[in-house]
């Protein structure tokens, strides 16, 4: 945490003419609105009553009517009431039972459509959560139906057998992702952050999902169409390694280092060594990526999500080796070894104070 | 509240931002002033911290394989020479370093990890026949001194596992050994234990020991600072209401409970929920305890309604939907008041 106090920023702000007087008044008010945000917990709780009462919504459209045009017209009409419910905000009932409402319609969408092809019912599924995407005013929402999305988007490419899609996917999501967090407050506006930032972190971790089954290699060799993407995790491999060449280069531009220089030459090496792991192990640079992102924007949610995913990831990797006890006894103190003088050689060449920078 | 006394943090300063006091330059700038934009030092701290945690540990891991291949060629002396020499260095680390600091700390708990190891490592060797639930007895009765004197919660988390699972062992392995237990056990440990706490005695003992271990905590808590965290009694308490949640959907659903302690958990309940509300609202103030028993109310509340009132038509399914969505607004609104009487105190 910062030991600079929030009226010390506010007055440096000030100084700085990046705040005016009238402005920096109204700040002491808006943090006491900010100290009564509703913790994770208590989201989480909220989140679960809206999910068991949804069960119950169901089963009472279910056995109120068993036509579908029915169901149908009754999920529109809910999935409607629930937005215009939630964008009123009115408290945590209404918001709950907006919630709740909003998956409940949704639910009876996709069972009065009457759709019978995977394809359809993905399609439909897309056009949904695009809906909630963009006018349900809730961020657990948005990630929730983020996350949907991409699971509707993996599903059309096993339907659509494109098993490179999946893996080039978690790579276009890594870009997104980047692109946003790297922005920061001068991409958007107030209102667009409130909208991109639970999609942000909604993609992230399907970041993650979509690169689990390079924690189980043995799926590679199996008949099942579904772990034929495995097979081509090095296209995440190559997209990912772009990314992480990329955030390098720009993580030293922002501190006045030579972008191409002998420390930055240093970083985009160890990237492309780590590649040759990742080619099995792409998971490995997703992780480093959010790691980097995370202490970058002083993210604690993001560096947790990716330490937790490294340790997940590298364990799964040396797990897998299909060699000998004693030849992962070397790979591993090999590997170690290798981490431990890139942090000597790195330590040499960064400089302890500010110098050094691009001409 | 002294707002502006309180340390800069990235959700204070986007709150400014998305209210519109702050532009997006103004906030960027803002995260560089209060040090969590990362400068050039902190970030060679971070590649310091990264490359060498990372490179330690697979070093480490490194030479634990190495010691793994050579495990069954070597003699018995050998491993118990390892093992016993990695204990004594992280003794010595502790006692070195310290218990204040976080390495000290750390090497506390690694010394407390390795005993079991040892004793695993006895038990192969000699082929004693003693019974699981010893090891993990005598593990914890070996580092209980540890515990007292190694100023880390991380430490009494790991002796109350390690009762709990001296206690389920003994239970299900000397005392009341269920009829499928190895069937159950096959099928993986989390299964097992699964398996094991259908056993309504088992789990009302289970809850009895941690709910113990939680109050000798809180009572701690005020007086001793190492204590102060709150992760380890969250964590307690979730175990409690994990468990109990197996007998009291029992007594909800059993119309003729034979066993005592199935007709007792929802007395028990009742009376954790209600301790519980009180000690966490004015003694250990902690909303996410509250939060914790208020989601563990509104499960059981709505098992009962369901099993009671027996509503199986549309109209009821709509009543229990109403219900739930009635109850978690009201734990919410609740939450929130008791979180602002709070605030308005501080």
């Amino acid at each position: 945490m910062s030991s600079v106090s929030m009226g010390e920023v506010i007055g440096r702000l000030q100084q700085e003419g990046l705040l005016e007087q009238g402005q920096a008044s109204l700040a002491p008010a808006e943090l006491g609105n900010a100290a009564l945000a509703t913790p994770w917990y208590l989201r989480f709780m909220v989140g679960f009553g809206a999910w068991l009462a949804a069960v119950f919504f169901m089963g009472f459209f279910t056995l109120l009517t068993h036509s579908k045009p029915a169901a149908l017209f009754f999920g529109a009409l809910l999935l409607i009431a629930a937005i215009a419910t939630r964008r009123l905000d009115r408290g945590d009932f209404l918001n709950q039972l907006a919630f709740a409402a909003s998956l409940s319609g949704q639910l009876l969408i996709l069972f009065g459509s009457d759709i019978r092809s995977a394809t359809g019912m993905a399609l439909l599924v897309l056009a949904l959560q695009g809906v909630t995407i963009a006018f349900y005013r809730d961020k657990t929402h948005r990630l929730l139906s983020t996350l949907v999305a991409i699971a509707a988007l993996q599903a059309l490419f096993f339907e659509w057998k494109w098993p490179y899609a999946a893996p080039a996917l978690a790579g276009l999501l890594a870009m997104a992702f980047t692109h946003f967090w790297l922005q920061g407050a001068a991409y958007s506006t107030p209102t667009r952050d409130r909208l991109l930032r639970p999609i942000a972190y909604g993609l992230v971790i399907a970041m993650f999902g979509l690169l689990l089954p390079s924690m189980f290699p043995p799926a590679f060799n199996n008949d099942n169409p579904f772990y034929q993407h495995a097979r081509h995790l090095w296209l995440s491999t190559v997209l990912l390694g772009a990314v992480l060449l990329y955030l390098v280069h720009v993580f030293l531009k922002e501190r006045g280092l030579r972008p191409f220089g002998p420390l930055a030459w240093a970083g985009y090496d160890a990237v492309l060594l780590l590649m040759w792991p990742g080619l099995k192990a792409p998971g490995l640079i997703g992780a480093l990526i959010v790691l980097l992102i995370g202490f970058r924007r002083g993210n604690r949610l993001l560096i947790g999500m990716a330490l937790l995913f490294l340790a997940a990831f590298l364990s799964a990797y040396y797990y897998h080796l299909s060699i000998s006890l004693l030849q992962k006894s070397a790979a591993l103190a090999g590997s170690g070894a290798v981490l431990l003088a890139l942090r000597w050689a790195l330590l040499k060449l960064l400089p302890r104070e500010e110098k050094n920078h691009a001409h | 509240m002294d707002v502006l006394g309180q340390p800069a943090t990235t959700s204070r300063l986007r709150h400014l931002y998305r209210s519109g006091i702050l532009s997006a330059g103004a906030y960027e700038r803002a995260l560089e002033i209060a040090g969590i934009t990362p400068d050039a030092s902190a970030w060679r701290r971070f590649l310091d911290w990264l490359l060498a945690g990372l490179g330690a540990v697979l070093l480490l891991a490194g030479i634990l394989f190495f010691f793994a291949y050579n495990w069954a060629d070597m003699h018995r002396f050998a491993k118990f020479a390892v093992l016993e020499a990695t204990l004594l260095v992280t003794v010595a680390l502790a006692w070195r370093l310290g218990t204040d600091s976080h390495a000290g700390r750390a090497a506390m708990i690694g010394a407390s990890v390795l005993p079991g190891v040892l004793l695993a490592l006895y038990g192969q060797t000699y082929q004693t026949g003693a019974d699981p639930y010893g090891l993990f007895l005598t593990w914890a009765l070996l580092i209980a001194p540890w515990a007292l004197i190694g100023r880390s919660a991380a430490l009494w988390l790991l002796l109350l596992v390690l009762c709990n699972l001296s206690l389920v062992l003994w239970w299900t392995g000397v005392y009341r050994p269920p009829e499928w237990q190895g069937f159950a056990q096959g099928l993986g440990p989390m299964f097992g234990l699964g398996y094991a706490l259908s056993d309504a005695d088992l789990a009302m003992t289970l809850i009895a020991l941690n709910v113990a271990a939680l109050l000798s905590y809180e009572a701690l808590a005020g007086r001793i600072e190492w204590l102060s965290s709150r992760w380890m009694p969250r964590l307690a308490m979730l175990a409690v209401l994990a468990i109990l949640l197996g007998p009291v959907l029992h007594a909800i659903f059993d119309k003729h409970p034979d066993r005592l302690s199935v007709q007792l958990a929802p007395l028990a309940w009742l009376g954790i929920t209600a301790a519980g509300v009180w000690a966490y609202r004015n003694w250990r103030r902690d909303l996410f305890m509250l939060a914790a028993l208020a989601m563990e109310g509104i499960v059981i509340v709505t098992a009962f309604l369901v099993e009671t009132l027996r509503l199986q038509d549309a109209g009821g399914m709509l009543f229990l939907s109403l219900l739930v969505v009635l109850m978690t607004g009201a734990a919410a609104y609740w939450l929130r008041l008791t979180a602002h009487k709070w605030e308005a105190e501080a």
